[in-house]
């Protein structure tokens, strides 16, 4: 049938109308199923941990000692606010974490480091001449790109599995165009949050296929062009476990022979995508602050010895733009958890006037979770400001 | 002069039926010759240790070879030709007119075609009376050799499914007592049987005649027969070695799915029967909706089996094709709604439009010329599903109500066209749905996927240590390096668009990616 279209244009036309009007449609339940599978074997495993291990696993972080023994000029810094022992309980008291290795995740934009990274990058308006002081200051609280020279950084680490996961990124954003699974490999890279990776809820659930409208039975299937709100509609049903016109209450104990599914990321990230709200999302239910997003926005920030990675970096963000088009809530619920933009506009304002009054603290505390979202909103942002003003351009007439 | 040299000639040709009765009557002669060396062969060397199980090739001259594959190619020619015919007339109604003219006219080219479409109708007939397919099918797996049959003339002993099934279960007692060998034909020979039921699945016009293969128990055992049976016979005869054996194995693969996909596109709601089986039901659980959907479905079964991703790329994207199609026939929306009606506008536009392109065309064909024997659609990799091709031209002065009554109508390979009653569709939708089979489909995806992490890294490793040892390099030699690498990196990147397009046709439940 395949082959035939292409001998006849008329069969090929035909062929396009059905595959236009009629079949983008999916079964629903073998696209849950299909996307947990891929977030769990190869999203996860294959673009967003490398990422996260790299940033790990850099010198400038100074837990691997293993990185060190070529270069033992390079001081690491001293300390930094790691802000992944204060938010998740889970983590153990050696610095164990999520990704396996021993060391521990430092935030990558701290607060001051990053007011002062972004008063060095020129972003807040006046040229900051940074005085000894203020260097010693940036040590301890994270690396930046002034202290230390790529030479040190990008030779000594292997940057291959990074650069593959972002090629690997790009390439995913670029050619999916199920928006489902789109806003699901979007939230679990740019979202402020992301789901524990143990001790989190499991759903298990039989394979539902059929829902009930009007008296009447019917197939429950996907239709591709999903914009957020009508996403977010449907994950009401898949995050309960239990559709409310769904005859999977049929099933009764003898039908245990029925095979179940099993869903783990997938219902915590519709979580976060439905309830992007502060006073729902708390860092011990589940959630913790998400590590695959610091890890891009260093990339991006090109800090923490991650500037070989900015360029692309900048194309992963690109196409995560491209993929959602744009859209408003997307963005706002991806990007900046909910009332993102709210917050953000809540804090030029204030920054404005705190300019007017001549101090510039326009941070708050970061103990506070409306605020962590909101300062995520900032920080996302300023790195895009910050690859922008760094980028230069090339004889083509592109930035890079 | 001329008319005498000519009704020499036909007399010299044998017809059709006659043709067919030699033809199968001389494999049964080449089986019994077959088997008889076989078992000369075994009992002289039986002072020697042999294997008594696996799977073996049983020895085979090559002159005998080639002429078992003549013959069933021959033997699926004839009945493609026979029955497709046989239905063109039937159809378009010369057979009656025939009947009732030729006792007024009497003329001899009437009778001659009268003759005639009774010959290629024998021929049909012939085929089921003697299960030509279930010899066929015999021969492929294997059964044919193995197990002792009665190889008499074809004529006088009938090799009927009931026969064949009653001689199998009186050898059933005596084969556990023998040794459990299974003797299969030599690759070649499978290679065409497989093809042949797949030209025979493919091409046969009459639903009547669809029917009979399909609900031939046969056909089923073809499904379920492992491939690996030929691996160890490959094996056991140490010629796994050459390459050559390799390829003709994969040349089976290839024909073998190419046989599964004949099947699923002849799938709709006349003949859905004969490819699910619904589990014995009491009656009271009859109207229990959620316990009617449990069927057992061994064509999607077995095509998942070729969905792994180290199968050949051809076979694998047909196995995907095989399985989405089958998906697909779920999702298609059966209730009338606006939207629908907005489609079947467009279709009805698309419609007439291509009827004006090819009116001059259709004018030009003779509508009740016989078909040939060279449009017969050989099931080679590159024509299958050619049915939709050939309905929509042969059909070309239809109206959109022609074309829905396709819709209903007898199967025609036209997938696109199915709709199924509700109660199937769901049935099929908690099939493969089942998180088992929906595993078997997705994962060989996100395999290959991370293996092609797995070479993008091990690439751009390459390329930073080429970084790093430039200098000590020749810059030629580093340049040259460069571009090996880096086209290397592109294909790599090629291939995981290529996979990611996999998995959106899988979330769309549609085959795009072909055209990609």
């Amino acid at each position: 049938m395949v082959r035939n279209e292409h001998s006849n244009p008329y069969a090929f036309l035909f062929y396009l109308y059905l595959n236009v009007f009629v079949l983008k449609v999916g079964l629903t339940s073998l696209n849950e199923q299909t996307v947990e599978m891929m977030l769990a074997t190869f999203i996860y495993p294959s673009i967003l941990q490398p990422l996260k291990v790299h940033l790990q696993r850099h010198p400038y972080n100074g837990k691997d000692e293993c990185f060190y023994h070529e270069s033992k000029n390079i001081v690491p810094p001293a300390s930094s606010i790691e802000s992944e022992t204060e938010s998740n309980p889970n983590a153990n008291e050696k610095g164990a974490n999520d990704g396996g290795t021993t060391s521990k995740v430092i935030f990558p934009f701290p607060f001051k480091g990053l007011s002062k990274s972004l008063a060095q990058s020129g972003l807040l308006g006046d040229v900051v001449v940074v005085d000894s002081e203020e260097n010693v200051e940036d040590e301890k609280d994270a690396a930046s790109p002034q202290t230390f020279s790529k030479e040190h950084s990008d030779i000594i680490m292997d940057n291959s599995p990074p650069k593959a996961a972002l090629i690997a990124l790009i390439t995913v954003l670029f050619t999916l165009k199920n928006r489902r699974v789109i806003y699901f490999v979007l939230t679990a890279l740019f979202h402020p949050l992301a789901p524990n990776s143990s001790g989190g809820s499991i759903l298990k659930q039989k394979p539902n296929v059929m829902k009930i409208e009007n008296k009447e039975v019917c197939i429950q299937v996907d239709h591709s062009e999903l914009d957020i709100g009508k996403l977010q509609d449907l994950l009401t049903s898949f995050m309960d476990g239990v559709g409310n016109n769904s005859p999977r209450n049929d099933f009764k104990e003898n039908d245990k022979k029925q095979e179940e599914c099993i869903f783990s990321l997938s219902p915590t990230l519709a979580k976060m995508l439905k309830h992007g709200d502060k006073s729902k999302v708390q860092t011990g239910s589940g959630l913790r602050k998400n590590p695959y997003r610091e890890a891009l926005l260093s990339c991006l920030n090109g800090n923490s010895g991650m500037l070989s990675l900015r360029k692309l970096a900048v194309f992963a963000v690109d196409a995560a733009m491209l993929a959602i088009d744009g859209e408003r809530d997307a963005i706002n619920t991806i990007f900046f958890g909910e009332n993102g933009v709210k917050n953000i506009e809540a804090s030029t304002g204030k920054e404005d006037q705190s300019s007017l009054d001549g101090k510039t603290d326009i941070f708050l505390s970061e103990n506070d979770v409306s605020v962590y979202l909101n300062t995520k909103s900032i920080e996302f942002i300023s790195s895009l400001c910050s690859s922008l003003t760094t980028a230069s351009v090339c004889s083509t007439g592109k930035f890079l | 002069m001329f008319y005498s040299r000519r009704k020499q000639l036909q007399k010299a040709s044998p017809t059709p039926i006659e043709e067919f009765r030699a033809a199968v009557s001389r494999i049964h002669a080449l089986l019994k010759s077959t088997k008889a060396s076989y078992e000369a062969t075994r009992s002289e060397s039986s002072k020697t240790p042999n294997p008594t199980t696996g799977a073996r090739f049983i020895p085979m001259a090559s002159a005998i070879e080639e002429e078992f594959i003549e013959l069933i190619r021959r033997i699926s020619e004839l009945v493609v030709t026979g029955e497709r015919y046989a239905a063109n007339h039937w159809n378009s109604g010369v057979f009656e007119k025939i009947s009732a003219d030729s006792a007024k006219k009497n003329g001899d080219q009437d009778q001659q075609d009268k003759e005639k479409l009774q010959n290629h109708l024998a021929v049909f007939e012939y085929f089921c009376e003697r299960n030509v397919l279930g010899l066929i099918v015999n021969i492929i797996t294997g059964v044919a050799f193995s197990k002792p049959m009665d190889f008499n003339d074809a004529d006088t002993v009938s090799t009927s499914s009931s026969k064949l099934s009653e001689l199998s279960d009186m050898d059933e007692n005596k084969k556990e007592e023998e040794d459990e060998i299974l003797l299969l034909p030599p690759l070649s020979i499978a290679t065409q049987g497989v093809q042949s039921v797949s030209i025979l699945i493919q091409n046969v016009s009459r639903a009547t005649s669809l029917y009979f293969l399909l609900s031939n128990q046969r056909i089923n055992e073809l499904i379920d027969f492992q491939l690996d049976q030929y691996l160890d016979a490959m094996r056991s005869s140490q010629k796994n070695q050459t390459s050559s054996s390799s390829a003709e194995m994969a040349e089976l693969d290839t024909y073998f799915i190419t046989f599964l996909k004949s099947l699923a596109m002849r799938m709709n709601a006349e003949t859905l029967q004969f490819f699910l089986r619904y589990p014995d039901t009491d009656l009271e659980k009859k109207n229990d909706l959620v316990r009617n959907l449990e069927v057992e479905f061994p064509l999607y079964a077995r095509t998942l089996q070729f969905c792994s991703p180290y199968q050949d790329s051809f076979v694998r994207i047909t196995a995907m094709n095989i399985c989405l199609n089958t998906i697909r026939l779920s999702t298609v929306i059966t209730n009338p709604s606006d939207e629908e009606n907005d489609e079947k506008e467009a279709l009805d536009h698309l419609t007439t439009f291509q009827n004006e392109e090819t009116k001059d065309d259709s004018d030009n064909n003779d509508e009740s010329e016989s078909p040939k024997e060279n449009d017969i659609k050989e099931s080679t990799p590159d024509n299958t599903g050619t049915d939709k091709e050939n309905a929509e031209r042969t059909s070309p002065t239809q109206s959109s109500s022609k074309l829905d009554k396709i819709k209903y109508s007898s199967p025609d390979g036209t997938l696109v066209n199915v709709d199924l009653p509700t109660r199937e569709r769901l049935a099929i939708a908690h099939h493969v749905c089942t998180p088992s089979r929906v595993q078997a489909f997705a994962s060989p995806i996100f395999i290959k996927l991370t293996h092609l992490c797995g070479d993008l890294i091990e690439a751009l490793h390459d390329l930073n240590d080429l970084d790093i040892e430039i200098g000590e390099q020749d810059e030629k030699d580093n340049n040259t390096q460069r571009k090996k690498i880096t086209s290397f990196i592109e294909s790599i990147v090629a291939d995981l668009q290529n996979e990611l397009m996999f998995l959106d046709d899988l979330l769309e439940v549609c085959m795009c990616v072909v055209y990609k």
